[in-house]
């Protein structure tokens, strides 16, 4: 096999990488801030695909940027409303039925797609359609391109915002101690819900950017289990071990698909995640946590 | 309620669904429903199995369909491909089935958090994939064909009717072992672990050794579900165990009341029956059940046993109240 093909495949497996962090990200903040894992999430990136490639770009033809924003703000006040229906009844009851409840929204929202979007895979171009850059011998997609550059950008603002802003401070602040947040004055709730809307987004922004190089149906979901896969991997809890953990399972996969068996991939991926559980359950960047509460 | 009322509700409850299964069958004349019946009574046996580790034990298991296939998978194999005796192919499934939650249930469930429901949402996409693509072995998308129906004493259960009493037969003996399972030391160590493992640990239980022993029930149970599936419909394909069939075992558990061995059964039934009655409004009836489902969850978290078990104190109080008042007048 030649350097070209590896160098080729390695910018593809980033690309897909960089979209299972998008996802890992949204479930690592929403369990940092209140302990339950989202198991409606790739739903919620399937949710974008759709509203992306069949409504906004193919019915009613915006371009990419309209679509981005319009599917961000759609996103954030869905993720609103997520929580407002499946997390507040329930913050105090286990986490267990949290999680049983965002189970259920993924059957109910993965059923009205069907309903909303029809039975059948929808393709979009996306903004660069099937165009390709070469440098050299390696050619390589420009939608993988201008995915690793906008996972790029969007870390960077999420870091900024995490740091910089008092939005995204309080936010930390609620994930480190809820109850000492409550007593600083800062509204646990509102925060809450701003971090599902948040997470919402990265999974919406996950979604538009996976639309143009996958066909889009409800199987899109399979991401999320694969950005939850992600977390375990980088280690749950870890902002950098889920963008880590995701980079490292997309091309794992790519070069899975590529070079031993395409039919087999979603099952070798998921037997490292078990491998992990077995040798490394906190994951590459976790601590000790893996036994933790 | 005290504990010996609320085993009394149970018993009332599960004697009313298994009567009502057992004469079922005179009211149904067509093929179809039938198969439905026959579906909650097998659904039932996996229901109850997902209990021990769900229900009990607290951990989140999101593959009880890759279980129910591998079961379906090793009994046809054997029974088809080998041509074992129906039951010792039915017991290899369950020691396969078995073995399998042991090797996937001990890395995980020495954790704590949610790595259950990861692993089995992963281990479900490993199953579908094996199944579907190792075609010299499990037949890929075509199945397998042709699967036998028991015999016992010299009856064969080749009659629907006759295997449906076999199932339900099974489902009952493995509701009673589940039952004794529950009230056993294992089944209160588990549930002790479930409420605080921390200090279940502190108490000198090995909660690793319980979670895992739990699992390997589930899987048992799964096991038993899955061979009376295949040997019911005699065909297996890779379609049928999907993750979407293992969420709908959840929603079972949850809708007859997640810990109760009769919820179980009462849950898988009733979904089951109800699934089929709503049927004609296609897609929408899978919108529908999971609004069902959120709205059982955030209001009535014990399910329909949870609501039978309200109405029963409420009547109880006020039998008391109007028993106290009698007293009072005389």
């Amino acid at each position: 096999m030649n350097v070209a093909v590896l160098v080729q495949q390695l910018i593809n497996g980033l690309a897909m990488g960089c979209i299972y962090s998008l996802v890992a990200l949204g479930y690592t903040f929403i369990w940092n801030a209140v302990g339950i894992v989202n198991l409606a999430q790739g739903d919620f990136v399937t949710m974008a695909a759709f509203l992306y490639a069949a409504t906004l770009s193919n019915k009613l033809g915006f371009g990419f940027g309209l679509s981005l924003l319009g599917v961000a703000a759609f996103m954030s006040v869905f993720g609103m409303g997520a929580e407002r229906v499946v997390y507040s009844p329930l913050k105090d009851a286990h986490p267990r039925a949290v999680m049983l409840s965002t189970m259920a929204l993924g059957i109910f929202l993965s059923n009205l797609y069907i309903i909303v979007w029809g039975p059948y895979p929808v393709t979009t171009a996306g903004p660069f359609g099937q165009g390709v850059i070469h440098f050299g011998e390696v050619s390589i997609l420009k939608q993988n391109l201008f995915v690793i550059v906008i996972t790029g950008i969007l870390l960077i603002l999420q870091w900024l915002f995490f740091r910089r802003t008092t939005l995204g401070k309080t936010m930390r602040a609620v994930a480190q101690d809820r109850e000492a947040a409550t007593l600083m004055g800062i509204e646990t709730h509102r925060t809450i819900a701003i971090t599902f809307a948040n997470s919402s987004i990265l999974a919406g922004i996950a979604g538009i950017l996976l639309a143009p190089l996958f066909m889009v149906s409800v199987d899109l979901g399979m991401v999320g289990s694969k950005g939850f896969a992600s977390c375990v991997i980088g280690g749950f809890g870890s902002i950098i071990g889920a963008t880590v953990g995701g980079i490292l399972l997309g091309t794992i996969e790519i070069f899975v698909a590529s070079f031993l068996s395409s039919r087999y991939k979603d099952a070798i991926v998921f037997l490292i995640l078990i491998f992990f559980l077995l040798v490394r359950p906190q994951g590459i960047l976790g601590k000790k946590a893996g036994e933790s509460l | 309620m005290t504990e010996a009322r609320k085993r009394e509700l149970e018993r009332t409850v599960s004697i009313i669904v298994f009567v009502l299964l057992t004469l079922a069958p005179i009211f149904v004349r067509s093929q179809y429903p039938f198969f439905v019946l026959c579906l909650a009574v097998i659904n039932g046996i996996a229901v109850m199995g997902l209990n021990f580790i769900f229900g009990f034990a607290g951990q989140l298991h999101m593959g009880v369909a890759a279980f129910l296939g591998i079961g379906s998978y090793a009994f046809s194999l054997a029974a088809v491909k080998y041509g074992w005796n129906w039951w010792a192919a039915a017991i290899l499934s369950i020691i396969v089935v078995g073995i399998f939650s042991l090797f996937l249930g001990f890395p995980t469930l020495r954790l704590k958090r949610y790595y259950l429901a990861i692993m089995t949402i992963g281990f479900q996409e490993i199953t579908r994939s094996v199944l579907m693509n190792w075609s010299s072995f499990t037949g890929g998308v075509f199945g397998i064909q042709n699967i036998p129906r028991p015999s016992l004493f010299g009856l064969q259960f080749t009659d629907n009717r006759l295997f449906y009493y076999l199932a339900l037969i099974l489902s009952i003996l493995l509701y009673l072992l589940a039952i004794r399972i529950e009230r056993s030391r294992f089944g209160r160590a588990l549930r002790a672990v479930r409420d605080d493992e921390l200090a279940a640990e502190a108490m000198g239980m090995n909660s690793t050794f319980l979670k895992v022993f739990a699992f390997i029930w589930c899987g048992a149970y799964s096991a038993v579900a899955g061979t009376l599936y295949a040997s019911f419909q005699q065909y297996v394909s890779p379609e049928l165990y999907t993750s979407a069939y293992s969420f709908s075992f959840v929603s079972m558990l949850v809708f007859g009341g997640i810990g109760s061995v009769p919820g179980a059964v009462l849950g898988a039934t009733a979904l089951t029956v109800l699934m089929e009655l709503l049927r004609f409004m296609k897609q929408w009836y899978l919108v529908i059940y999971a609004a069902a489902i959120i709205v059982i969850i955030v209001y009535e978290p014990y399910g329909l046993m949870g609501i039978l078990t309200r109405m029963r104190t409420k009547r109880l109080a006020a039998a008391e109240l109007s028993e106290g008042a009698r007293d009072a007048s005389l």
